[in-house]
């Protein structure tokens, strides 16, 4: 019970620093929006060809944008040594890694929820065509994204090159759920049959379960101080 | 023929990369353990 | 010091009789030809990169439970070998591919978790240069070197079921190898084994006379 009280706690104080600066969220938009409009140059507009590579820049623009929101997260934290006086709070540490990790999903999935129908309107392709399955692709992906992206964001700030590790550091582990989002997107985006998806759901479940897990055994020794 | 020629040139990458990891970390060994010694000569 | 000396020779010995059984005692492959014999090295160092990170994986975790720091040199050593031998596979594969193949480069489901492997470890001992303190470093690094090589096999599953989608370009032919065959692959694995203690054993020695310094100069 005290863990959850400690994560909500943690979620809590991110996002009314979130409301009042607003830093986060907004660069992270724009710059996945920004994306997302200089992809379309990439080829003719309206060609066939677009379907087959969408689902590709959709969930891309949203990994780069998650790059940048999560640097700026941790940077903000330790920047005012506040993640330091987390810390040394008397309560579990792996909640307060729980507690971030939950507040970064949740800045993707506000940054997600504008952008995925930007995307739709500027590309004119609907990815709901064959159902509400998108919705978990971007669901399991976002919170692959945001464990591991938290964790590899915490060491990252903590290097001399502050943010240029994060990125050299997570895009390669994060592979399997690029593989995984892409491919099942490109298939509702090309009204194939949805069942095909399901083993691509599949590796992106297993992909969280197994790292939440990891995380969750490591982060303890691995914040000692 | 040819294809002696690229197995002639994997081998030599292969030797190059090896060879030179070899000796490097060698003479590595050596130069650290002088230093080793002249600092707990001065103690 | 004795060791290390007896081990190099031994390596270098092992080496040379890799290098005869590969050239000489193997018979020639009839479809491929001469170049078919960079597969005992190639193979080797594959297994060797493999290997050693999964040392690097065991010692991290061993590190993070014990916080001995000759662990931490050791998985930091195996990585950067690791990775050498990775370079190694990376290097001879395309060269083996061209002329057997016809191309320098295929989204093998094999080659691309090699990539992918070289990318991490280059990440972990990168990470490891970047940060200062001693005790920071061995701890985020060891977390590093879990989780890299907890990934690879989900890589692994999720390139091939990605390959599998697209028409195969190659497939590498899976039949059975010729019994000469196999003993050259065996003394080059067991030969390459030997290699990778001996760079291990030395590298190991200079990570922690690296650290005697650093507290001796304080």
């Amino acid at each position: 019970m005290n863990y959850l009280r400690t994560i909500s706690a943690v979620v809590k104080k991110d996002l009314l620093h979130e409301l009042k600066s607003r830093e986060i969220v907004v660069s992270m938009l724009l710059f996945s929006v920004l994306t997302v409009v200089v992809f379309s140059f990439i080829f003719e507009p309206g060609s066939e060809f677009k379907n087959r590579v969408v689902g590709g820049i959709l969930w891309m623009s949203v990994i780069f944008a998650g790059l940048l929101g999560l640097n700026k997260s941790m940077m903000s934290e330790v920047d005012g040594g506040n993640f330091s006086a987390l810390m040394l709070a008397p309560v579990d540490r792996s909640a307060i890694f729980f507690g971030k990790a939950i507040s970064n999903f949740l800045f993707m999935t506000i940054v997600e929820a504008i952008t995925i129908p930007l995307f739709m309107v500027l590309y004119n392709v609907n990815i709901f065509n064959t159902g509400f399955l998108p919705l978990v692709v971007f669901f399991l992906g976002t919170y692959g994204f945001a464990i591991l992206g938290t964790l590899f964001s915490i060491i990252s700030v903590n290097t001399r090159t502050r943010e240029v590790m994060l990125p050299l550091l997570l895009l390669p582990v994060m592979v399997p759920v690029i593989l995984a989002s892409v491919q099942a997107l490109n298939i509702y985006v090309l009204g194939n049959d949805v069942v095909e998806s399901y083993k691509w759901l599949k590796l992106l479940a297993v992909f969280d379960i197994i790292f939440t897990v990891v995380v969750f055994a490591v982060f303890d020794f691995i914040v000692e101080d | 023929m040819q294809s002696f020629n690229y197995l002639f040139a994997g081998y030599t990458v292969i030797f190059v990369l090896l060879g030179f990891y070899f000796v490097s970390i060698g003479s590595k060994v050596s130069d650290l353990e002088k230093r080793v010694d002249a600092l707990t000569e001065e103690d | 010091m004795k060791i290390q000396k007896i081990l190099d020779i031994f390596a270098v010995l092992m080496v040379c009789v890799a290098l005869y059984f590969a050239f000489i005692f193997a018979p020639s492959e009839k479809v491929m030809g001469a170049i078919q014999r960079i597969f005992y090295f190639h193979v080797s160092s594959a297994w060797i990169a493999f290997f050693a990170f999964f040392v690097t994986f065991v010692f991290s975790i061993l590190f993070l439970i014990k916080q001995n720091y000759l662990f931490d040199d050791i998985a930091e050593s195996s990585a950067e070998i690791g990775i050498l031998f990775c370079t190694i596979v990376l290097i001879t594969g395309p060269i083996w591919a061209k002329p057997a193949w016809g191309v320098w480069w295929t989204w093998d489901p094999r080659l691309t978790t090699t990539t992918i492997l070289w990318f991490i470890y280059a990440g972990y001992l990168m990470l490891r240069k970047f940060i200062d303190e001693p005790d920071k470093r061995a701890r985020f690094a060891s977390a590093v070197g879990i989780i890299g090589f907890i990934d690879v096999p989900i890589v692994f599953f999720s390139i091939r079921w990605w390959r599998t989608i697209h028409p195969n370009v190659v497939q590498e032919g899976g039949g059975g190898l010729h019994p000469d065959m196999t003993k050259a692959l065996l003394i080059s694995v067991f030969a390459f084994t030997v290699l990778y203690a001996a760079l291990l054993l030395k590298r190991t020695h200079i990570a922690s006379l690296t650290r005697k310094i650093d507290s001796l100069e304080g």
